[in-house]
């Protein structure tokens, strides 16, 4: 099978998968919904009256105000983190590169943090994610700066400065925390931990617009990433303009990172792992890879997500425990991989 | 595509490039013409490489001119230029692993909504037939030898088909055969009408294909002409600090440049 087949056949799987957690995601809770109710639910917010359709306005209400927004929100920010850590990975030329890992996620974190006590409320869930972005962006250009030589960032040198930044990051954090009052204090801590759990349509109308014009831009920008692959150099020679790309992309992945982070807190692994599994199966070429990357990343956390809510009952897990759970694991298996590989921490 | 043979295309003028208070390029007054193989001999550290990168636009100089078709190399915008030269670097390692095939297509992006699109596959067919490298297609990149990833980035650059090409030790890889090969694959560019600029170690190499040669040594231009003007015995013995000797094989006057052994 050509790689563009494979492409779409895993993006028409994963697809399927996706809608299947979707309504797993929608019916599974304190209150039981049939699968049924859900569609009937949804046609009639299209215009399509039939007998599905719940009569309970309980039903109704906790589909539209808690469900709906919560899956839409997982779905939106897995697709951003995925893109973003594929993204990432183009720019370094590192499969190893991560928002995570090397601490754009805490710089985005420290973003909103300090937009929260400096008062949210004043600037709306907007400010909140420009705060992020702004983090982010910080963060990503500091590792860039820092971490690149000969354009490339060697494996040693990524981690240690992602170690550093992360360092930099948690201790603004811990002080905007040390200044914060109890209120503000709560929401950081629940925030650090990740959570998708009450999510507004306001803020999933902030992360849905600005992933889907990141996924686009990226996408646009794939056949670029693949001329990256050959060195920073042989991709000039190509035509690329480099420095341009490089700009453009990091705002990219500040730009993903920060509104993902903004509302639901550090869900890492997502960009390592998915955009990992995906080039195994389709091959590195980007166009595939982001769109697939991004398909890939919504079922990922729609599923991790429904999984924060039913392996204890009665509780909620932190969703970025969880990913952090498989993808710390992964992380090492990586690790150990490409160390063997390359017979060093090349 | 290509100019008139004879016509010189990229024109250098008082080049100089100054590194860490240092000139490792002082002087160069070059041309490059249509039609002709131009090697770049001389020492390690000489600044072949160096010049190469000035005269493919990489690379601006300190001081001095380098004009494409007429115009200031740096004035070119990055996708302007890869339509008229292309580059094999030394370095060609692939951050990931794409498959042999899709790298030497990567080749063709420079042509991506133009009208020369529609020789995509003729192009890439024949520059991967040129650089034998059919039988690896559909292998990983990654996973090849250093001489087949040699091979598999001059196809790269082969299928750009630019009317300038710029090797940059195009043969140090690779084996016997595959080193006559190239060399003769330059002498075929340039009897296309293309302007060839090689960078190569063996002396022999450059004797047998280059139609003129630029003796470098110490940044400077020691010698430029053909390789029986700038092949002496004097001359390379001079300048790489190496009794030599010189020979002819046959009526051919190709020199065959040999250390003198005990």
């Amino acid at each position: 099978m050509s790689g563009r087949s494979r492409a779409l056949a895993l993006i028409l799987l994963l697809a399927g998968v996706l809608v299947g957690g979707i309504v797993l995601s929608a019916i599974t809770g304190q209150l039981a919904i049939t699968p049924t109710e859900v569609a009937g639910s949804l046609l009639r917010a299209i215009g399509i009256d039939t007998a599905w359709a719940p009569t309970d306005p309980i039903i109704e209400s906790t589909l539209w105000v808690v469900r709906f927004p919560r899956i839409v929100m997982a779905l939106v920010v897995g697709a951003a983190l995925a893109v973003a850590g594929a993204v990432m990975q183009a720019i370094f030329g590192n499969p190893l590169a991560e928002p995570g890992v090397v601490g754009v996620s805490s710089g985005a974190a420290l973003g909103a943090a300090t937009a929260i006590v400096l008062g949210a409320s004043v600037l709306g869930g907007a400010g909140v994610a420009l705060f992020a972005f702004l983090g982010g962006l910080v963060a990503t250009l500091l590792v860039y700066a820092v971490s690149r030589a000969g354009g490339r960032t060697e494996v040693v040198t990524l981690l240690l400065t992602g170690i550093a930044v992360n360092a930099i990051a948690q201790a603004g954090i811990a002080f905007v925390l040390f200044v914060a009052d109890t209120a503000s204090r709560e929401q950081i801590v629940f925030w650090q931990l990740g959570s998708l759990g009450g999510s507004l349509w306001s803020q999933v109308v902030i992360v849905a617009s600005v992933t889907v014009i990141g996924v686009l831009l990226s996408f646009a920008l794939a056949r670029r990433y693949d001329l990256l692959s050959l060195g920073e150099r042989n991709a000039r020679h190509l035509g690329v303009n480099v420095e341009q790309l490089r700009l453009v992309s990091i705002v990219l992945v500040a730009l993903l990172t920060g509104v993902a982070v903004a509302f639901t807190g550090i869900i890492a692994f997502v960009g390592l792992v998915v955009p990992h599994i995906i080039r195994m199966i389709i091959g590195p070429a980007h166009r595939g890879l982001i769109l697939a990357s991004a398909v890939g990343g919504g079922v990922l956390l729609v599923l991790a997500d429904l999984m924060t809510r039913t392996l204890v009952s009665g509780a909620e897990l932190p969703i970025g425990m969880l990913t952090s759970l498989v993808g710390g694991p992964f992380f090492f298996w990586l690790l150990y991989r490409q160390r063997r590989r390359s017979g060093g921490w090349a | 595509m290509s100019a008139e043979p004879g016509t010189a295309v990229v024109i250098a003028r008082g080049l100089r490039v100054r590194r860490d208070e240092r000139d490792i390029l002082a002087d160069i007054d070059l041309e490059v013409r249509a039609g002709e193989v131009l090697a770049l001999v001389g020492p390690n550290g000489a600044g072949k490489s160096t010049l190469l990168s000035v005269l493919s636009g990489d690379l601006q100089s300190s001081v001095g001119t380098v004009e494409l078709d007429g115009r200031a190399i740096g004035s070119f915008r990055p996708l302007e230029l890869a339509r008229r030269r292309a580059v094999l670097s030394q370095a060609n390692v692939v951050s990931f692993p794409f498959r042999v095939i899709e790298i030497v297509q990567m080749g063709r992006s420079p042509w991506i909504r133009t009208a020369e699109l529609a020789d995509d596959q003729q192009a890439v067919l024949e520059a991967i037939r040129a650089t034998d490298i059919e039988h690896l297609l559909g292998r990983r990149f990654t996973t090849l030898s250093g001489g087949e990833q040699a091979r598999v980035s001059l196809a790269r650059v082969l299928a750009q088909r630019t009317p300038v090409v710029f090797l940059d030790e195009p043969t140090a890889a690779l084996d016997l055969r595959h080193q006559e090969d190239v060399m003769r694959l330059t002498r075929k560019l340039a009897a296309q009408g293309r302007a060839v600029v090689v960078v190569v170690h063996d002396l022999s190499l450059a004797g047998a294909y280059a139609d003129r040669i630029a003796l470098l040594d110490s940044g400077r231009l020691d010698a430029l002409g053909t390789p029986t003007e700038v092949m002496t015995a004097d001359r390379v013995g001079r300048v790489y600090g190496l009794d030599v000797q010189i020979h002819r094989l046959g009526a051919s006057d190709r020199p065959i440049v040999l250390p003198l052994r005990d």
